[in-house]
């Protein structure tokens, strides 16, 4: 599995962030909805580093992910950092039965996604390649 | 031996003549014979005692000297006898006899002598003077009788007349009057008191008084009757209420004493009943008016309300009350609601049911927001038809009780709403000119509640509608800035990866573009602070912060600005000044004042004062630009409120707003003094803990920062 999961139906919004981490030297896999997303989980064998969730999508949106994700033990160690528009979303955050480990606004400022990224990278032993 | 009775009149007197010698007696028959005089006579004290007994004589002619029984022991024994006691007797005795005999006759009672051989004259004068005596006694007596005999009468008379005047008042008493036993029951009612508890008389007698009391009054009333015998109070008197023949209360005031007998113990109790249901009833109307106002006038939730005041109506104006609301929606179609109030509770199943069975009623429903008329009817005939009922419902209404109805549109300007319908259980009662005005201003008291509660709804719409396209309009203005500024920060950072060595003008073009960016995103976040504030939803995330470091910051960011507004900046006051209070928020506050400042200060210099105060922390922004009129200063913190032209300067005008809510949020104050022409001092004053914050304060728990922006915690 590459190092970190975007999810996000965007398309501008995807590439420009995929195109940030990888030449920061993430490799990252791209997904278009919580459908996509649990796809990509399933074909790979290693969990990624962390996984970037967009709340707002079509067809599987953010929260039903998450809702998927709390009764699949294995993903529930997967960081997940959400990066949404939805400025009305943080008590439906704060009330998840499993916590996420960040939440930036959109538009996001690119360095602290970035060192989030190196704080959760560190954790897990890694460094980028 | 008989009498010679010449005539019967009335004056006749009665003379007894006794002697056991027929020559004397005929001799004094002769003597004595005269009309108007009876002459009786005996020869023998035994015979003569038998017709004192018999007749009321005059006189008594009595020999003194005769066989067996003499004289004397005829008169002792003559004067034994009450009805001949007091008669006169004269002795006839032979001359020259003992004066002892004398002295003895007196002694049995006798009132004269005549000696013989006997005078005629001196006899007829002696007899003649004891007949008149008793004539005159005769008629004394008579007169006597006479006056007795109307004595009597009129007495009778009297007493007849009494009873037929207690009676008559009895009867005919304006008031309930009852006697009534120990044991509770009537004894005697009174017309006025049948009229009270449509019992007639004959029912009432079979009847305790405790069978026609209220439930909820027979205690009271227990205790009162206990005291009246005990004789701790003389008569007992409350307002209570007597359950009528057909069901339905009737108020009465009551009033009970206690009658004795000559002997002193307690014969019956008189209960004294004057209705007073049509007073109890105003006042309850008045009442259940007032309440239902109260109720109404309490809550914008209106279903809650309408339960209870149609529960109060069930109660106070009839025995059962429907309250239907018909709310028109947005199109054709409308809302309907319907609560039914019984005031048996034991019938609140039934009434839940017959709620459901109308509301799925196509007919009722579509009755509810269109009749405009008021109907007064039997409810059952008159519901069957008008609702289209089905069996089970009228089984229901049955069960309810139907009779006498008020059925009264909820009607507010030409609009109906619903109806009220008031329903009488008891066939007898009729609803009258009073409860008629009393349903119209209830049911217009009920219409204005649910129209007020419409609107509110309404109005409560329009916010969550305008706040959640807010929501939405936020977030789809943020989605594009995303790799906007990704792009641009991408650009700004790695100028040389791609591009090779970027040209200074394309260099500030970029930051331009990335402030722009930064820029649109602040008036985003304004937008939807604004949505917040109005929703009451701004939430403060305290921790401990040092504002002079804010100012500081702040100033920082706006160093660009500042030169190009040609503004010089100089910080004043304390370094070090902390409290517990939001730290994005703080920042909001001194970027919004600080930019008023050089957006309006006339590129002259700006002074920022900072002091710790003994209730927390001071924070003066000065600036000498073109300062604010009078009139705009108290206005200038409201929502889109702009002192100035919107042309010259760019802004929503809900910066000074906002930062007003985040200061009165933090229980602080801010203030402005301003002279047109010369500058604005803004003073914002910040309590060191923000009273009440505990509950407000984020827990260490929590995984997320406490705000959008907010970087997450390591």
């Amino acid at each position: 599995m590459p190092d970190l999961l975007l999810v996000e139906d965007d398309r501008d919004v995807r590439e420009a962030i995929a195109e940030v981490l990888e030449q920061e030297g993430y490799d990252v896999a791209q997904a278009r909805s919580g459908v996509e997303a649990i796809q990509r989980l399933n074909e790979s064998e290693a969990p990624p580093v962390a996984i970037l969730l967009d709340l707002m999508m079509p067809v599987m949106d953010g929260w039903e992910f998450l809702a998927r994700r709390q009764r699949h033990a294995p993903w529930l160690s997967i960081p997940i950092v959400i990066i949404s528009a939805d400025s009305n979303a943080k008590d439906r955050i704060e009330a998840l039965p499993s916590a996420v480990t960040a939440y930036l606004r959109k538009p996001i400022d690119i360095d602290e996604l970035l060192a989030i990224l190196a704080r959760l990278k560190g954790k897990a032993g890694g460094s980028p390649s | 031996m008989g009498g010679k009775g010449t005539r019967p009149d009335e004056d006749t007197a009665k003379i007894l003549v006794v002697d056991d010698h027929d020559e004397n007696i005929l001799a004094l028959e002769g003597m004595l014979a005269r009309p108007g005089m009876e002459i009786w006579t005996a020869r023998s004290g035994a015979e003569a005692l038998r017709l004192v007994l018999k007749h009321d004589f005059a006189v008594i002619l009595l020999d003194v000297l005769m066989p067996i029984m003499d004289g004397f022991e005829t008169a002792r024994l003559i004067g034994t006898r009450d009805a001949s006691k007091h008669t006169p007797i004269i002795f006839l005795t032979a001359a020259g006899s003992d004066v002892n005999m004398v002295y003895q006759g007196y002694a049995v009672g006798a009132v004269d002598y005549l000696v013989k051989p006997l005078t005629p004259d001196v006899v007829k004068a002696k007899v003649a003077v004891f007949v008149e005596l008793f004539r005159k006694n005769r008629q004394l007596r008579r007169q006597e009788e006479a006056l007795r005999h109307v004595e009597r009468e009129r007495s009778e008379a009297r007493l007849k007349e009494r009873d037929a005047l207690y009676e008559a008042s009895f009867d005919a008493a304006p008031v309930g009057i009852a006697h009534t036993a120990a044991d509770g029951r009537w004894l005697r009612v009174n017309p006025r008191f049948t009229e009270i508890t449509g019992y007639s008389r004959d029912e009432a007698l079979r009847l305790r008084f405790q069978d026609i009391t209220h439930p909820d009054d027979r205690d009271d009333e227990q205790t009162g009757f206990r005291q009246l015998v005990a004789g701790e109070i003389e008569r007992y008197q409350r307002e209570k209420r007597f359950l009528h023949k057909d069901g339905h209360v009737v108020w009465v005031d009551l009033t009970v004493s206690l009658v004795y007998d000559i002997e002193g113990l307690p014969k019956h109790f008189i209960a004294v009943v004057d209705e007073v249901t049509e007073r109890r009833q105003d006042d309850e109307r008045q009442r259940l008016l007032a309440n239902a106002s109260q109720i109404l006038l309490r809550s914008l939730d209106v279903v809650p309300a309408l339960r209870d005041v149609a529960q109060l109506a069930s109660s106070a104006l009839a025995d059962w009350c429907l309250i239907g609301t018909s709310i028109p929606g947005d199109g054709d179609g409308a809302t309907h609601g319907l609560t039914i109030s019984h005031q048996n509770p034991a019938l609140a199943a039934a009434a839940e049911q017959l709620t459901e069975r109308l509301l799925a009623n196509p007919r009722f429903c579509h009755l509810l927001g269109s009749e405009h008329k008021q109907v007064a009817a039997d409810l059952s005939n008159w519901a069957a038809d008008a609702w289209a009922l089905d069996e089970p419902s009228e089984r229901l209404l049955a069960q309810l009780g139907c009779g006498s109805s008020m059925i009264v549109p909820l009607a507010i300007r030409d609009q109906v709403l619903g109806q009220l319908i008031l329903v009488s259980s008891a066939p007898s009662r009729r609803f009258g000119a009073k409860d008629w005005a009393t349903a119209r201003e209830l049911s217009q008291r009920i219409a204005l509640g649910v129209e007020n509660g419409r609107l509110y709804e309404k109005s409560q719409e329009a916010i969550r509608a305008r706040d959640e396209f807010l929501s939405i309009a936020s977030h789809e203005l943020r989605t594009p800035l995303t790799p906007l500024q990704i792009h641009f920060q991408r650009l700004l950072r790695q100028p040389t990866d791609d591009i090779g060595v970027i040209p200074d003008r394309l260099q500030r073009t970029l930051e331009r573009c990335d402030r722009q960016v930064r820029r649109l995103e602040s008036l985003i976040d304004n937008l939807l602070d604004v949505s917040r504030i109005s929703s009451g939803v701004l939430r403060l995330q305290l921790e401990d912060v040092d504002l002079a470091e804010i100012v500081r910051e702040v100033a920082g960011r706006f160093a660009e600005e500042l030169a190009a507004a040609g503004c010089t900046l100089r910080i004043e006051g304390d370094e070090d000044v902390t409290g517990r209070w939001d730290r994005l928020r703080l920042e909001q506050v001194v970027t919004n004042i600080l930019g008023n400042a050089i957006k309006y200060g006339s590129g002259q210099p700006i002074e920022i004062t900072l002091a710790e105060t003994p209730e927390g922390a001071r924070l003066r922004i000065l600036d000498h630009g073109i300062g604010i009129n009078d009139q705009d200063l108290p206005r200038i913190f409201r929502r889109f409120h702009r002192a100035v032209p919107s042309r010259s300067y760019g802004g929503l005008g809900l910066g000074l707003y906002i930062t007003q809510q985040i200061v009165d949020a933090h229980r602080g104050s801010i203030d402005v003094e301003s002279t047109l022409g010369r500058g604005s001092a803004f003073v914002v004053k910040l309590p060191r803990i923000v009273p009440g914050a505990e509950r407000m304060e984020s827990g260490p728990h929590r995984a997320l920062g406490p705000t959008d922006e907010r970087q997450p915690d390591a």
